[in-house]
């Protein structure tokens, strides 16, 4: 894991390096007051700009090992106190999303593939064609002129704390959650469709239903569990998606989360800041890739890790 | 040399004024209301923009926009009549994260809301004068000093008094190299006075009659605001960002500067409505991020907010769609123009900077981008300056001449050049049709939608491109700084020198009166006219939408935000 992680940051290193815009142009903004070089050359001096790309990233590495992960170029505020504020919100809108991808997905996949070729079947296929194929942007804005504006029921912008206002978080939620969630409940809904069949037709399940089971105990019991391990596997891979995602839905939304970090510190070249998020997102992914891992083996009594 | 008037010949508004109203009777009987239409449209067509922008990593931030005016078709003012009603709150958007609320730490060329936190010793109006704000009087004896007599009855929130130590604290922490305080090159060769508590004398070196303009909170914004210098003591520079401590309208209740934060009217706060009444009249003003324009539209349509001023022309028809929400035009706020390379070729050649200039048609810029209520730009100086004149020359569309002036120049038609613009607003889309018009002129023109630090690198400091879009606040009270940036050597892409123009923009500096200012300037913008040295497109306006129950706003004089100080909202 440490030598992904290392070698994502230095990619990402190098790769915002190579990119035009010089960060203290960034700093400066387009200001019509005129470029002080005198200022400039005493900022990137002080920022290390001056230094060659590989001992600016060995510095910022030997800060990371000692948990320290740099100060914005932007505002010079701590790049981990940065993260630490505004992860709740993305945690918060990752999460809720995750569940409901999930809650749709796999009930509504199950329930296509044991009504295959029925009205019901093509309606869930449209609908996971259209979260599969809709960009995320534009499924929020008809929401927000559905709720928002010709409803009135839902705000289409901020983020409340759960703690300070169940209420409102609830209410500022709903349509962030929901976008993101039914984009991705997609794909879920698709795993899971053809996963079912794929097991309907064992003959395990032939048994269980010569046994005289009842329909929902074999779907259920029987044929659902045996089909949730590619399921399991598509929810994990989905995370990036989930994240890259989250950066749209905050931007949409102005959640003032890790995506919109991340945002701003591409846009305002803001290296310490966005090597912090990136390396974030990079152990979340490797995280999740090894929960997935984990599942399997709950999943399937038959997998076992030696 | 003069070209046509400002209305476009030919076209019959009245016409298309009728057949718009059978449109959308049509549609009506369709069952289709008009609200309706424009709604769906304005969203869908905004998500379409907004994915686009969004894909580019875009935060819909406009670029630095300023400008002046008070022109509010809006009646949005408190008339001689309503008696405005104490209390309430005001929700206003802010298009992007703020990244300081510190006002000598920011890097804006203005910010709204730092601008609702912090005075400054003088206030510049809308009609282009300047007042008192923090002071009680103010007197410039000569033109290397000026003279600030403060307020006795202000005292910063943390409770200590607002007098000259902090006026001379203000600026001697700007002027520090350590701060990295952006308009610390403003800042040379002044030194503060403090002859007793609540007097602040500035000293130039040099002679710097248009220092003034940065006594107040106008662009460039915060170099005047003054801060607790005490709380700025105990805490830090981190720390006082976090926390700032600050003299104005309104105070601090809670920051979050990518997200909402709420000031709460300040009820020391001295200066009065010109009635006498305390003000502000509102208890609170909430500040939400909101970076995409459509989702503020939706905001405003549904009552989330109460205003927002960063609209553009394709906003206005759906918020006039509703029948509470108002639209309020700040006309010629921002002038568009582009800048040139003028010392590579063929850019460094007079005849082909006049032929591009000749072969843009500006009246249709103006209807296109900003549905008509901007114009086309004329030159560098326009009416909401005293030092404007209506007689200056200036470049009308005239495909015949722009043909003749390249043949002159010697580049042949088919040469390919490149133009930089801006990835947010309507930036790219006024550079498709600067393409689209030099194409009649025989360039091929690619059109590069940069973000702001790549065009500061390669367009402003490394002159790579030889075109480059420029949008801005257009100039208004003294123009020295908008003329010094535009044409300067300092700011020129790629480092051409400027020597006639330095000259005179020296000679200004000596220059003690507004009349005899006025005459240099008029100097400069013949210049610019005889050289071509840019291309003035458009004088776009600043729209703001709101609340029809808002009253009392006036636009300040930057142009791109209002002022809520006297704002008040309707049982």
């Amino acid at each position: 894991m440490p030598v992904v992680i290392l070698m994502v940051t230095l990619a990402l290193f190098i790769i915002m390096h190579m990119l035009p815009g010089d960060p203290i142009y960034a700093m400066i903004g387009e200001s019509e007051a005129s470029i002080d070089e005198e200022a400039i050359g005493e900022l990137r001096e002080e920022l290390g700009l001056n230094d060659p790309v590989l001992i600016q990233y060995v510095d910022w590495t030997s800060k990371l090992a000692r948990g320290d992960l740099g100060r914005s170029f932007r505002d010079r505020t701590a790049v981990t106190e940065a993260i630490k504020d505004r992860l709740p919100v993305t945690i918060q809108l990752g999460l809720l999303s995750l569940f409901v991808a999930i809650c749709v997905g796999v009930p509504a996949g199950t329930i296509a593939a044991v009504k295959r070729n029925s009205p019901i079947d093509m309606l869930v296929t449209f609908f996971a064609m259209f979260g599969v194929a809709v960009p995320n942007f534009w499924f929020s804005m008809m929401l927000i002129w559905l709720f928002v504006v010709e409803l009135r029921w839902l705000p289409a912008s901020g983020f409340v704390g759960i703690w300070d206002n169940p209420v409102e978080a609830t209410r500022h939620m709903i349509l962030p959650v929901t976008t993101l969630g039914l984009t991705l409940s997609g794909s879920i809904m698709r795993y899971t469709r053809s996963s079912v069949l794929e097991t309907l037709n064992q003959d395990y399940v032939r048994t269980a239903r010569a046994k005289g089971l009842a329909n929902r105990t074999v779907v259920i019991r029987h044929a659902l569990r045996n089909s949730l391990l590619p399921v399991a596997t598509i929810i994990g891979l989905q995370l990036g998606s989930l994240l890259a995602g989250s950066i749209i839905i905050e931007s949409m939304f102005a959640l003032p989360g890790i995506g919109r970090l991340a945002i701003q510190s591409i846009n305002g070249r803001d290296y310490p800041m966005l090597q912090g998020v990136v390396l974030l997102f990079t152990i979340t992914v490797l995280l999740v890739n090894l929960v997935t891992d984990i599942s399997y083996a709950i999943l399937d009594p038959r997998i076992r890790y030696s | 040399m003069g070209g046509p008037g400002r209305t476009s010949p030919g076209i019959n508004w009245r016409d298309i004024e009728v057949t718009a109203e059978n449109y959308w009777q049509r549609n009506a009987r369709r069952g289709i209301s008009r609200r309706r239409f424009i709604g769906a449209m304005g969203i869908a067509s905004a998500a379409a923009m907004g994915g686009s922008a969004l894909a580019c990593g875009s935060d819909d931030d406009e670029p630095d926009t300023g400008g002046n005016g008070g022109d509010t078709p809006g009646a949005t003012p408190t008339s001689a009549t309503e008696k405005p009603t104490r209390g309430g709150s005001l929700i206003v958007r802010r298009p992007s994260a703020m990244t300081f609320a510190d006002p000598h730490r920011s890097s804006s060329g203005y910010d709204p809301t730092i601008n609702h936190l912090y005075a400054a010793p003088l206030l510049a109006t809308a009609d282009g004068k300047l007042t008192a704000s923090l002071t009680e009087s103010w007197e410039q004896p000569d033109i290397t000093s000026v003279k600030l007599t403060l307020r006795k009855d202000l005292k910063f929130t943390d409770g200590t008094p607002v007098n000259s130590a902090a006026v001379k604290y203000a600026f001697e922490r700007q002027a520090d190299a350590k701060l990295g305080a952006p308009r610390r090159s403003l800042l040379k060769d002044v030194t503060v006075e403090t002859p007793d508590e609540y007097t602040a004398v500035l000293k130039f070196a040099r002679p710097n009659p248009v220092f003034l303009e940065s006594l107040t909170m106008n662009e460039p914004a915060g170099l005047g605001a003054l801060i607790s210098p005490t709380a700025h003591a105990k805490l830090g520079d981190d720390k006082f960002n976090e926390a700032p401590v600050s003299v104005g309208p309104f105070r601090i209740e809670k920051l979050a500067l990518d997200g909402e934060s709420v000031f709460v009217a300040d009820p020391d706060w001295p200066l009065t409505a010109p009635g006498g009444d305390k003000l502000p009249y509102l208890d609170k003003v909430i500040v939400k991020v909101i970076p995409q324009t459509a989702v503020a539209v939706a905001e405003l349509q549904s009552g989330g907010i109460d205003l927002d001023y960063v609209f553009l022309g394709e906003n206005v028809a759906q918020i006039k769609s509703q029948p509470d929400l108002a639209v309020n035009v700040n006309k010629g706020a921002i002038t568009q123009r582009i800048g040139m390379n003028l010392g590579k070729p063929p850019t460094d050649i007079v005849a082909f900077r006049k032929a591009i200039s000749h072969a843009l048609d500006r009246e249709e810029f103006a209807m296109v981008f900003t549905d008509g209520l901007g114009e086309g730009g004329r030159g560098p100086l326009t009416s909401l300056t005293w030092a404007y004149d209506g007689n200056a020359p200036y470049y009308a569309y005239d495909l015949a001449k722009a043909k003749g002036f390249l043949a002159q120049s010697g580049v042949a038609e088919g040469t390919k050049l490149s133009i930089c613009t801006y990835t947010s607003g309507v930036y790219p889309r006024i550079g498709e049709m600067i393409q689209a018009q030099l194409k009649k002129l025989g360039l091929d023109i690619q059109v590069d939608n940069l973000e702001v630090p790549v065009i500061t690198e390669k367009y402003r400091k490394n002159g790579e491109y030889l075109l480059g879009l420029e949008g801005g606040g257009a100039p208004q009270g003294d123009p020295y700084q908008y003329l010094e940036t535009n044409f300067g050597s300092a700011n020129q892409p790629g480092g051409t020198k400027m020597p006639e123009i330095d000259a005179l923009l020296a000679k200004a500096l000596t220059a003690p009166t507004e009349e005899e200012r006025k005459k240099v300037y008029g100097e400069i913008v013949k210049l610019d006219y005889d050289n071509s040295y840019k291309v003035w497109l458009l004088e776009s306006p600043t729209i703001a939408g709101h609340t029809k129950k808002t009253r009392g706003l006036s636009w300040l004089r930057t142009g791109s935000a209002m002022d809520v100080t006297a704002a008040w909202k309707q049982a």
